[in-house]
């Protein structure tokens, strides 16, 4: 479903030069599974997942989403994903209802269909006390109902969710991560990035931990686990970040590809 | 009060105000580059702003003996004339006994009470178009034959008979007191109560059509300056404002195209900045109509101007002209937001936006604007112009003009809309971050991170330097004396002021120098070929030459420099220093910078063309008199292509020196040369000058186009063919 080979991007940077923010890295998630990327802040998640919503241009290396390019069939790659992100606001002077009707619109929905689909949504996502609020007069977890409910409106078979919790409090990022699981289940794929170890162990089959614009390793956390020593995916983490275990980190990633 | 803490805080706002690049440009770097590039707009505007002389008529004008003399030969005597003033005044002397004067000749003598009635307006005004005459100037005895009266006949709603009434008149005033001193010097009593001489304007246009007049000047000015600003705000608000609020990326990432975006933007934009504009223009002339009524009722009526309303017919023109002017500014003004990283930023780019548009909404309020083919191609302009045209109903002319002006405007909105949507385009300023700015750390990042070749930034920016440096080095410049100071005049000027910049630029801007500067070998007939070019387009240029010239007529002063330049090149030894002088080292300079830093930073675009183009722009511009930078610009763009195909710069220096020799040559020619040998076929003298024949017109250029294919065709040369000059640096990395 998505397919992500050497993708690379660098950045011209004032101190440093050229930076690179995505270093050669490659990965594939796949329908009905939540494949999470967990990395501390500006380890590249953002810029991963803004290149494959195509929002970016890659430096270098090649992405697909459900067989189309991201730099050759955007437009295409668009129409596939729904892109849940904290920098993907909402209108402040907006509905709910019209800003989720506005972006149904945008995809091309006819009105009868939206509006079935988006009374659907609203049901679901308990939403109909959003309808003719304007985002402006929104709690944060109430923003992120109307993104969850824009980025579904047309059906996606992936959907990405960049940091989707941060900012909400427990009850909403409860709510967003079940919505999350119950997207996985109805066979979607799900690209879920996040700093938050818990919320990883919890719902992602498989997981990438990224730093500095690299994958350490990637499997599932059973693999990851076993292959790093049966330690919790916590100090796992803190150990390949912290450069502290670079050798092991080849040795187990060797296993890993095994 | 603690003032360590108010230092504290100072130190603070003041540093954080530094690492902000946008107020380091907006205070230290603009103010650096906008005015000179304006200060160089206004000139080359002015050639196309040139006054035309007034004409007056002066009739029946013969001073008596006892007086001094007021006109001599067919100028005023230079003393009345304050100023330059002698070229904007274009005299025509007649007697009342003429002919040609018969239809007027009652108004001209009767007295005034009842030359300023009847059918005067009609028959005066009429005589007055005819014979294309600004101001009629008549002299009558007074009643009791005590002095002399001179009665202006003029006809305020024209700008050039209103000026040219208020300059002879002070004319007349200088006279007037010359005739008073006269008087007092031989002794005269009646010189302190002298009344004899005076001075009377019979107005020819009614009270409403000066009115109008002033309706059609003043509306699409304003309407002009509301439409700028009602597309400004929002424009921040739908780019900046959506960055700001974090909603752009969502937008972005749905399957909407950002031409799209940017289209539907525009429509907002335009629409806020039309409807901006109209409703001021509603509400102000509701407003104003309601004050002076009332001033008009009230004791102090001197306070009241009767403008009256605007005429009707103003409404739908200013709606209709509104129209591309928004799209226009709105594009440009959605292109400058989506920059800017907050609103508040997107503020800063306000004033430069107004500074570049306001010179040329004020272009046309200037008494000597007029719509001709030469101000029709100025942007806005242009189109303040017509709809003043339009607006007085003055449909022949309007109809003339109307191709240009629009094609212009919207050739305009294109390019402005395809800068909005690069914006848009544009990832780095999308999701531009803030980043700490510092002169030396940027330096350093510069030299650091310099690529192989220029990026088309550096390659704008060593244009701004040029043209910068160009201006003021203009503007200190004085006209030399001799050929020996002309010549050093143009050497300095043109290393300087281009060889230079470029050179330094490329040498710390870039890896590869030499690559830059296109320092390559080409293969070998492509430098003969390059002078047959020359030769062969040459006779197809000063054709051209001919039609700008007649187009844009040069201005006296440029005639009084070239009459100079001349006269120098006149005094020269020989014409092969002349040879060096204006061709060779101008084509070694301008092809360093134009078509070496300039072009190979623009070849940094995509196509070949948008470089050629942008560098010629630049070469255009940098020839600073606005005649020659029209076939600068055309000349910069054979070389632009000459200099893409061959990738070296030496066939572009030959085709330049070629070029700019060939009329230094012609000129050098001995007449008997021309005519008793087989260049007759393709040289004639005519009116003392060497011309090309009509035989050499039609065919050389055909030649020349086909030679000029042949070089599209065969003239590339691959990298590695292309023999370098200097040895490129082997390993130097290559900037991602």
């Amino acid at each position: 479903m998505i397919h992500v080979r050497h993708l690379r991007k660098s950045y011209p940077d004032l101190q440093n030069g050229q930076q690179l923010a995505v270093d050669d890295i490659s990965f594939d998630a796949m329908p009905g599974e939540i494949f999470g990327l967990l990395g501390p802040n500006g380890a590249g998640k953002t810029t991963v997942l803004r290149i494959l919503s195509t929002v970016l241009h890659p430096t270098g290396g090649t992405a697909s989403v459900n067989g189309f390019d991201v730099v050759q069939q955007a437009e295409q790659v668009r129409r596939q994903i729904g892109f849940v992100s904290t920098n993907t606001a909402i209108y402040d002077r907006m509905t709910g209802w019209e800003m989720v009707e506005f972006f149904g619109l945008l995809y091309g929905i006819s009105i009868d269909v939206l509006h079935q689909r988006m009374e659907r949504l609203f049901e679901r996502f308990q939403m109909n006390s959003l309808r003719d609020l304007l985002g402006s007069c929104m709690s944060t977890g109430m923003k992120q109902k109307v993104s969850i409910a824009r980025a579904m409106i047309h059906d996606p078979p992936v959907l990405i969710f960049d940091e989707a919790t941060s900012g909400l409090d427990i009850l909403a990022a409860r709510e967003v991560l079940a919505t999350v699981e119950q997207l996985r289940d109805q066979g979607k794929c799900i690209l879920f990035s996040s700093h938050i170890m818990s919320e990883v162990q919890r719902i992602c089959d498989r997981l990438a931990i990224m730093h500095h614009g690299q994958i350490l390793a990637h499997g599932t956390l059973e693999q990851l686990k076993h292959a790093f020593g049966d330690v919790e995916l916590e100090d796992l983490f803190f150990d390949l970040i912290s450069d502290r275990i670079t050798t092991t980190t080849y040795a187990a990633n060797e296993e890993l590809s095994r | 009060m603690n003032w360590r803490n108010t230092k504290l805080i100072f130190k603070r706002e003041m540093c954080d105000q530094w690492r902000d690049r946008r107020t380091v440009f907006t205070i230290v770097v603009m103010p650096l580059i906008l005015y000179p590039l304006m200060g160089m707009a206004l000139l080359q505007t002015a050639q196309l702003m040139q006054r035309e002389p007034a004409r007056v008529w002066l009739v029946g004008i013969d001073t008596p003996a006892d007086q001094p003399p007021l006109v001599q030969g067919h100028q005023f005597v230079p003393q009345y004339l304050p100023g330059d003033m002698d070229e904007y005044l274009k005299l025509e002397l007649a007697s009342v006994d003429e002919q040609r004067l018969h239809p007027i000749r009652q108004y001209l003598t009767a007295p005034p009470d009842e030359a300023s009635s009847g059918s005067l307006h009609a028959d005066m005004q009429s005589f007055m178009r005819e014979h294309r005459c600004d101001l009629l100037v008549t002299r009558l005895p007074n009643s009791d034959d005590s002095g002399t009266s001179f009665r202006l006949f003029v006809n305020s709603s024209s700008d050039r008979s209103s000026v040219a009434a208020g300059q002879v008149t002070q004319i007349l005033e200088r006279w007037k007191g010359d005739v008073v001193s006269h008087r007092l010097r031989q002794m005269d009593p009646e010189a302190l109560t002298f009344r004899s001489v005076q001075i009377a304007t019979v107005e020819l246009s009614s009270a409403d059509r000066r009115k109008v007049v002033l309706w059609a000047k003043l509306l699409p000015f304003i309407v002009l300056v509301w439409a700028l600003t009602g597309a400004f705000y929002p424009a921040i608000d739908v780019c900046a404002g959506e960055k700001e609020r974090g909603t752009l990326e969502t937008l972005i990432s749905s399957p909407a195209r950002r031409t799209e975006i940017v289209a539907g933007k525009l429509l907002t934009v335009a629409t806020f900045s039309i409807t901006t504009a109209i409703l001021n223009l509603a509400s102000m002339t509701v407003t104003g109509f309601l004050v002076i009524a009332q001033l008009a009722r009230s004791a102090d009526s001197s306070l009241a101007v009767d403008l009256g309303l605007p005429p009707l017919t103003t409404i739908p023109w200013l709606i209709i002209g509104l129209i591309p002017i928004s799209a226009l500014f709105g594009a440009l003004a959605l292109a400058l937001a989506a920059f800017a990283r907050s609103t508040k930023e997107g503020q800063y780019y306000l004033i430069p936006m107004l500074m570049s548009l306001m010179p040329l909404m004020m272009l046309s309020m200037l008494p000597s604007a007029k719509l001709d083919i030469g101000t029709s191609v100025i942007p806005v302009t242009g189109m303040l112009l017509l709809l003043r045209h339009l607006i007085l109903c003055e449909y022949g002319i309007a109809i003339q003009y109307v191709g240009p002006v629009v094609a212009v405007t919207l050739v305009c909105c294109w390019l402005a809309l395809r800068w909005a949507v690069y914006q848009f385009n544009n990832e780095s300023v999308l999701f531009r971050s803030s980043e700490q700015f510092g002169v030396g750390r940027w330096l350093r990042h510069v030299v650091r991170d310099r690529g192989l070749t220029p990026t088309l930034g550096e390659a704008l920016l060593c244009g701004v330097i040029i043209l910068v440096i160009k201006f003021f080095m203009g503007m200190s410049g004085q006209m030399p004396e001799s050929f020996g100071a002309f010549s050093k005049q143009v050497a300095i000027t043109q290393i300087a002021t281009i060889a230079l910049p470029a050179i330094l630029l490329a040498m710390f801007l870039t890896r590869r120098p030499a690559q830059t500067l296109k320092l390559a070998m080409p293969r070998f007939p492509v430098l003969p070929a390059c002078m047959l070019l020359a030769i062969l387009l040459h006779p197809a240029i000063m054709l051209l030459s001919q039609l700008v010239l007649y187009v844009y007529p040069p201005s006296t002063s440029l005639e009084q420099v070239e009459r100079a330049i001349t006269m120098i090149l006149n005094s020269a030894p020989s014409p092969w220093l002349i040879v060096l002088v204006i061709a060779v080292i101008p084509a070694v300079c301008e092809e360093l910078a134009f078509r070496g830093f300039i072009l190979t930073g623009c070849q940094s675009m995509r196509g070949k063309w948008t470089p050629i183009v942008l560098s010629a722009l630049f070469f255009g511009a940098a020839h600073g008199i606005f005649q020659q930078s029209i076939l600068a610009s055309i000349v910069g763009i054979v070389l632009g292509i000459i200099a893409v195909q061959t990738k070296s710069l030496l066939p572009c220096i030959v085709f330049h020196a070629t070029h700019n020799a060939l009329p230094v040559l012609m000129t050098s020619l001995p007449t008997h040369a021309v005519e008793d040998s087989y260049m007759r076929f393709v040289l004639e003298v005519s009116h003392g000058s060497v011309q090309y024949t009509l035989l050499a017109t039609i065919i050389f250029p055909l030649c020349g186009a086909a030679l000029l294919v042949w070089l599209w065709k065969n003239g590339s040369t691959s990298e590695t063919s292309a023999r370098a000059f200097l040895p490129i640096p082997q390993g130097a990395p290559a900037k991602s």
